[in-house]
């Protein structure tokens, strides 16, 4: 199934997969990653680092968002007078809401794993 | 290969997913584990402060108002309305908390009932009610 592999991984990691005629073949451990090779379940020995990665990052690109939008609100602000302070406000109000409830998140989930006693976190 | 999935604890799946750096700050200081009510504390205590420094500026402009109206009457109206706000809003704002944990006591026979909540699961997990 997997007879192309050979030619697409470095002949030292090609041994470290097992039999490429075998029943199952774990991919991970056959691809690498990288100039230096690692093997992908090395680097990804579950599916949470992909998703603690993401998390931890969203969280800086959610306040680089929210600077420029309230940047933004204030240029409003300046350019038109009654209209511009209406639009400001209901920008920064989404703004500061929408980080209200990324940093909240976690907790939600806690409360309802807590609440229906799966134990989704572990 | 569908009961091998089920048998297996959701970590052998997808693995433990960390608590995000702000939420596992407030956690471990919380002292419970659960920071979620540590935060909300923290949002009423910065509320109340925006409060009072706007309470003060209210009064420093009321004042300012007096000074500058020369006998006004629809000014020093203006003016008393203003306070009688500000002192009635501070009023409403210190006294929310005695009011929240009266309702508590009335209703359910404990005064921090919504002040220091108890968030519990179904009998035999580990957050289960006492």
């Amino acid at each position: 199934m997997f007879s192309f592999l050979p030619a697409l991984v470095p002949q030292a990691f090609a041994q470290a997969c097992g039999d490429i005629g075998a029943d199952s073949l774990n991919l991970s451990e056959c691809l690498t990653l990288g100039k230096n090779p690692q093997l992908v379940s090395e680097v990804y020995p579950s599916a949470s680092v992909l998703v603690n990665l993401i998390v931890r990052n969203a969280f800086i690109v959610a306040g680089i968002i929210i600077f420029f939008l309230i940047l933004y609100s204030g240029y409003q602000f300046i350019e038109k007078d009654a209209k511009g302070i209406e639009e400001a406000k209901s920008i920064m109000t989404a703004a500061i809401a929408g980080l209200l409830i990324m940093f909240v998140a976690y907790w939600l989930v806690r409360i309802v794993s807590i609440i229906t006693g799966v134990p989704i976190f572990l | 290969m569908l009961s091998q999935l089920i048998a297996q604890a959701p970590t052998d799946i997808i693995g433990t997913i960390d608590v995000p750096a702000g939420a596992l700050q407030y956690d471990t200081q919380s002292g419970i584990g659960f920071g979620l009510f540590l935060f909300i504390s923290n949002l009423i205590k910065m509320g109340t402060v925006i409060a009072g420094i706007y309470i003060l500026f209210n009064f420093l402009l009321a004042g300012y108002a007096y000074i500058t109206s020369a006998g006004n009457t629809k000014v020093n109206e203006e003016v008393k309305n203003k306070l009688t706000y500000s002192v009635v809003g501070m009023i409403l704002i210190v006294s929310s908390h005695i009011a929240i944990g009266l309702l508590g006591l009335l209703f359910f026979g404990k005064a921090n009932f919504f002040l220091q909540p108890e968030i519990c699961g179904p009998v035999g997990t580990v957050n289960a009610c006492p």
